[in-house]
């Protein structure tokens, strides 16, 4: 179980796991006996606590016997009760890792997590994974962290008039489901009497890469941009991050 | 095997609206764990928490 395995940074971060199910408690004694759980799992076998949350999946008839499941997912909530994030899929196959969520609403990295590194004149480019193992069904997040350098800018990806715009793609896999790059806001450059949509310092790109495979796999990704300076441009640059993902069994 | 939810695609996280949303808060509980000793969650101004709903442990 990947909490089990993270239990750690809960414990380090003062965050309690609750991990609640419409099972009995016989089932989920011999569960946890099995999978070796130690944080708590829940029995909510009438489905009040399901309620109370409505998140009562209504969706399943009364004479199946799934009758009383939740529609899954997670609540991150602060020391005062109320809730910070959340992470519900319509798609019950699909879930956010556990490292995805403790890394974009705790700021908690993993350790261990593949990372690359490439730095030229122009910037130093860091990519890396919210984790280096993937289960089937999970989604984690990709985030590329770019330093401009040399008062360089390169330009944002709506620009028009000839310049090169920054550009990331991935390398398609099959099974393997990589959501539209998400670039943050540009800021306006007055260049030659017109305004140029560019960035400049600290940019970061994110995305989402949802895994449908039972093997192995790397995720390879191409940035192309051209940085210029007030005074110059530079050759364009096309760099290529590799970040290798080791596939674990579901439980 | 028992037969699929029917709920079944349309992953978008950020439109699920049933269930608090973020800025409110979270009910109470009272659950028996696997070991059938009762934990309660009411927050307490010291610890954050993270609630997973789970389909099944048993399928």
């Amino acid at each position: 179980m990947e909490l089990q395995d993270k239990l750690s940074y809960f414990d380090q971060n003062d965050i309690h796991p609750y991990a609640i199910s419409y099972d009995s408690v016989e089932t989920l004694t011999v569960f946890a006996e099995k999978h070796n759980i130690t944080y708590p799992i829940l029995s909510d076998v009438n489905s009040e606590v399901i309620r109370a949350f409505d998140i009562f999946n209504h969706l399943v008839p009364k004479d199946h016997r799934w009758y009383g499941v939740p529609f899954p997912g997670t609540y991150m909530v602060d020391a005062k009760g109320i809730v910070i994030d959340k992470s519900f899929y319509a798609d019950y196959g699909v879930r956010d890792s556990v490292a995805r969520m403790l890394q974009k609403t705790f700021q908690i990295d993993s350790r261990g997590l593949p990372v690359q590194t490439i730095e030229n004149d122009d910037l130093k480019a860091r990519a890396y994974l919210s984790s280096g193992t993937m289960r089937r069904g999970q989604v984690q997040t990709f985030t590329l962290d770019i330093a401009l350098k040399n008062n360089r800018h390169i330009y944002a990806p709506q620009v028009t008039g000839g310049y090169i715009p920054t550009s990331l793609t991935f390398d398609p896999i099959e099974e393997v489901r990589i959501n539209t790059v998400t670039y943050p806001n540009a800021i306006h450059k007055k260049m030659l009497g017109e305004n140029v949509a560019v960035y400049e310092k600290h940019i970061r790109l994110t995305t989402t890469v949802l895994n449908r495979k039972r093997e192995n796999f790397t995720l390879s990704t191409q940035l192309d941009y051209q940085a210029c300076d007030d005074n110059e441009c530079y050759m364009p640059q096309k760099l290529t991050f590799e970040l290798p993902i080791t596939y674990l069994e579901n439980v | 095997m028992a037969d699929p939810l029917p709920n079944r695609g349309n992953p978008e996280n950020d439109n699920f609206l049933s269930g608090p949303q973020i800025g409110e808060p979270v009910p109470t509980f009272t659950l028996p764990n696997q070991w059938n000793e009762p934990v309660t969650y009411e927050p307490n101004g010291t610890h954050q928490a993270f609630i997973l709903f789970h389909r099944s442990a048993d399928w």
